[in-house]
């Protein structure tokens, strides 16, 4: 997974399409009018804590107080943008084409959110939420870039039960982008509810294959789930494969409504797009980033 | 009769164990994974989908098992085929009496089978659908007819007793058969539903006439055979000239012959004639063929026969055994006479003995061909002396009642018969007479001379003989002078005395041979071997005759004779030789009758409507197997847009 220099140019243009304010706890590139954050005008001293500007520490108190310790200038709203992957094994199905445009989505969202100045935290939805913090380096999409790729796990759990063990593990807080496929039986709401707080904002980004929405089978097919095993039997006619595809974009739309009315936002990108065009454009498109 | 539902019966039951694949079917129907495996990352959207298709179709699911019940059926009316399942209306009857022609036309070929087969075929039919408790009686239309199964009830009997019935060199007379069918069915009357079958080709006689001798019983005439073309040999016979023998030969058809054959003689298997036989302008035609002369000490086997031969092949051939004439045997009693010292001399092959009246009595010790009486009365031996032929020369048979001795002077000679076959070449043109005996002609006498005095030369039938009567003295004419008398008894002594004998009958006759042959005296032992192979023994006396047990083929017979380390042998040709069942043809409609008769006329093959059911059987099956690929057939129209999916 790479993003090529062209891209992370155009990326670094874009920001997330937040629609309200969030609870910040660090400071961020976002300048906030409302608050205190850091500025070209001193405001006031904290100790420093992991993932900190490092270019904010000042040495002089580490000298006197040899402590380390950060310059609050103005009030700057500083924002944990939390990109969640969906590891489940309907993700990584067949030749993980889903699971990989969802690393490669979520690695270009870190290097938006590192070009903003936000503090990027990626986490892997598997059996174990694995959740590691980049902070606001953007040399550290190297490194993020492998933490998303480390994984080989093909998860049996559905999206639903991943969300919540995480929010048992760690509560999400500020933006969180949601990369799945979305195909739980519980439904999108559900799949999503763990992480819909008071102060997160969510950005679902549906990840589907050509195989999701428009199969390519023939003859009579005993289909297996990925994720549970469960079998179904059909006779892939021309009918029903028609039937089929009206049915996933009925299905697309049902989880945009649905999670639209609970305040997240929804894009749906399809493994057909290619990176530049999902997310330069696509995205933008249906509002996720701007 | 009343009728019941299907009797279903299989020719062939060892196929029914193809049912037994109906088991690995049904598993392999069950095991087999029809849908192929695919893993797709989640089933969600298709469960709800099929939800909703079903809901819209339930009639879905029930397709592959249309498709199983479809082959099972399919699997079963092949095992039904290979088991020749024939399926007809069983009819039950309390008693059926069936009368078989076993007549030598029955042995034409329908196809793959004879007659006599398709009717045994119908019979045995017949026999299994009735009822437990029926009764079967069987009447074969023989010569003579006879009973070959008495009434019983026990229908495996039956069944045996027909796989035994084989045809007859008899022609057919199947109203004396009926008739006798009719007596039993009569007498049985207070069993009810009795139904005569008649299986026949009614090539003789038609099934009109047929139901005129049953009146008014219940019965049902069973046609076995079809209209045929037919030639054959109907007439036989052998004549010796004073130069050469010939074998005179008849060959006629039926309405339906038409075309060329060839009638070919073979001698010991070599062919020395043939003659073309055209039917184009007559059915009837006659040909002389003239057989080579054979030395006295061997003789040889001939063999006459149509090519091509037809479905009638009884009477396409004809074989019979030749062997040189032996030299006649004749006696002589009475005074010499110099005329008959004469004869001698005409003929010197003649073995005479002399007995004179005043000679010692002659003790019969053998036959003679020919016995010549011409002393005023017989002697008292002289009803023990076998002889083929007895010439009376003035003196009277025991059938004159009143031989007395008038006289007629100078008898003038009224009439003789020039076309009697003993009078060939006879002529009493110059016929004297100075008296005759007014001898009154026995009846049934045949004349042959008659003069004024009344029947001068005349013929008698006896049973063990035949007799010429000459009523006048022979010393009062000159019948020994003129050539008459020399003509005469060589035609008593069947034509030219050199020559050859041929021996062959035709089969409505009894088939027996002297156990000596004709050459040997004595105790013998005598082998006779029929064209099959069959042989029967005896030990007689060489004087008995030996009789051919049993049914008589077609074909040359050899016995074999032995006495006293000497051996004598004969062949024998059995023909059927019969115009009547060559040129008849069998009977081609069934037809209604009136509908107050009972009677009922069909073919052979709707005998108890019982009819082979494989082709229709293999034809529902592969109907069958058709319509379950066409259900396969929609199941797996492709989407020529897309690629064929990775599992």
């Amino acid at each position: 997974m790479l993003l090529t220099p062209e891209l992370r140019g155009r990326l670094a243009r874009l920001e997330l399409a937040l629609k309200r304010r969030l609870p910040s706890l660090l400071r961020g590139d976002r300048k906030s009018a409302q608050r205190k954050g850091i500025s070209l005008e001193f405001s006031d001293f904290r100790n420093y804590v992991l993932g900190d500007d490092v270019r904010h520490l000042d040495w002089a108190a580490y000298g006197r107080l040899d402590q380390l310790v950060v310059k609050l200038y103005h009030d700057e709203e500083d924002l944990e943008v939390r990109i969640l992957v969906d590891e489940s094994a309907s993700m990584a199905h067949g030749d993980g084409e889903k699971l990989l445009l969802a690393r490669t989505l979520a690695l270009a969202l870190s290097w938006v959110g590192f070009a903003r100045g936000h503090r990027v935290t990626v986490a892997r939805l598997g059996e174990t939420p694995e959740v590691r913090r980049f902070g606001r380096d953007r040399g550290s999409v190297p490194s993020l870039a492998r933490f998303l790729e480390s994984s080989m796990a093909r998860c049996t759990l559905p999206p639903s039960e991943l969300c919540r063990r995480l929010a048992s593990k760690e509560p999400p807080r500020g933006v969180i982008v949601f990369l799945s496929d979305l195909l739980d039986p519980a439904g999108p709401v559900e799949i999503v509810r763990p992480l819909l707080r008071h102060d997160t904002e969510v950005f679902v980004i549906q990840v589907l294959s050509e195989e999701d929405l428009s199969p390519r089978l023939e003859g009579e097919c005993a289909l297996i789930d990925s994720e549970n095993g469960s079998k179904v039997e059909v006779f892939a006619s021309e009918a029903l494969l028609e039937s089929y595809r009206r049915r996933v974009r009925s299905f697309v739309a049902s989880c945009a409504d649905s999670l639209r009315r609970y305040g997240a936002s929804f894009a749906q990108v399809s493994t057909a797009m290619s990176l530049e065009e999902a997310v330069l454009k696509h995205l933008v498109r249906e509002g996720i980033l701007r | 009769m009343t009728s019941v539902p299907l009797l279903v019966t299989f020719g062939v039951p060892s196929g029914l164990f193809a049912l037994l694949l109906l088991i690995p079917i049904v598993v392999l129907f069950l095991l087999k994974r029809r849908y192929k495996d695919r893993t797709v990352a989640s089933t969600l959207l298709w469960q709800a989908l099929l939800k909703e298709e079903v809901s819209r179709s339930p009639i879905r699911r029930p397709r592959e098992w249309l498709s199983l019940l479809l082959l099972l059926f399919a699997t079963a009316l092949i095992a039904a085929a290979l088991a020749d399942m024939r399926v007809g209306k069983a009819k039950t009857v309390s008693q059926a009496i069936l009368v078989l022609d076993v007549s030598a036309s029955m042995t034409t070929r329908e196809e793959s089978k004879t007659r006599l087969e398709l009717a045994l075929d119908g019979a045995k039919s017949m026999v299994s659908s009735l009822a437990e408790g029926s009764e079967v009686t069987i009447v074969l239309a023989a010569s003579p007819p006879r009973v070959l199964l008495h009434p019983t009830d026990e229908l495996n009997l039956a069944t045996s007793v027909l796989n035994e019935v084989h045809p007859t060199l008899a022609t057919s007379d199947l109203l004396p058969a009926v008739e006798i069918a009719a007596s039993i069915a009569s007498a049985r009357k207070e069993v009810q539903a009795t139904t005569i079958f008649v299986f026949s080709d009614f090539a003789d006689v038609s099934p009109t006439r047929v139901e005129a001798a049953l009146q008014d019983l219940p019965s049902k005439f069973i046609i076995c055979g079809t209209a045929k073309g037919n030639v054959g040999i109907t007439h036989a016979a052998v004549a010796n000239t004073d130069t050469s023998t010939h074998l005179l030969a008849t060959v006629a058809g039926n309405a339906g012959a038409e075309g060329t054959k060839r009638l070919v003689l073979e001698r010991n298997g070599v062919l020395v004639d043939a003659r073309d036989v055209d039917f184009s302008e007559s059915k009837r035609q006659s040909f002389d063929f003239v057989l080579m002369p054979e030395s006295k000490s061997g003789g040889a086997e001939y063999r006459l026969r149509l090519e091509p031969a037809d479905d009638f092949t009884w009477d396409d051939a004809l074989s019979f055994g030749v062997s040189p004439r032996k030299p006649p045997k004749v006696l002589h009693y009475g005074p010499r006479d110099p005329f008959l010292d004469r004869l001698q001399q005409t003929f010197p092959e003649i073995e005479m003995l002399r007995v004179h009246p005043k000679d010692p009595p002659l003790t019969p010790s053998e036959s003679y061909d020919l016995a010549l009486w011409s002393a005023d009365t017989l002697p008292t031996w002289a009803a023990d002396i076998r002889a083929r032929r007895q010439f009376l020369i003035g003196c009277a048979p025991k059938e004159v009642e009143d031989p007395s001795r008038d006289v007629v002077p100078n008898p003038v000679v009224v009439d003789w018969n020039r076309t009697d076959v003993r009078m060939r070449g006879v002529g009493f043109e110059n016929l004297a007479m100075l008296e005759a005996y007014a001898w009154k002609a026995p009846a049934g006498s045949e004349v042959l001379l008659r003069t004024s005095a009344g029947a001068t030369l005349y013929w008698l039938d006896r049973q063990d003989s035949e007799v010429m009567v000459w009523a006048a003295p022979l010393t009062m004419t000159n019948f020994p002078l003129i050539p008459a008398f020399p003509v005469l008894l060589r035609n008593l002594l069947d034509g030219g005395l050199p020559g050859l004998k041929a021996y062959f009958q035709s089969g409505a006759e009894p088939l027996s041979f002297e156990a000596g042959l004709g050459e040997l005296t004595g105790d013998v032992r005598i082998v006779i071997e029929s064209p099959v192979g069959a042989k029967h023994q005896a030990s007689l006396r060489a004087s008995e005759s030996c009789f051919w047990p049993g049914d008589v083929e077609p074909g040359l017979y050899i016995a074999t004779s032995e006495s006293a380390g000497v051996k004598a042998r004969r062949a024998l040709g059995v023909g059927l030789l019969s115009e009547q069942e060559t040129t008849s043809t069998p009977a081609s409609e069934p037809s209604e009758t009136r509908s107050e008769k009972s009677q009922e006329v069909i073919f052979v093959q709707d005998l108890v409507d019982e009819r082979a059911r494989w082709p229709l059987l293999l034809g529902l099956a592969g109907a069958l197997l058709l319509l379950e690929a066409f259900l396969l057939i929609p199941l797996r129209r492709r989407n020529p847009s897309k690629n064929p999916s990775r599992s």
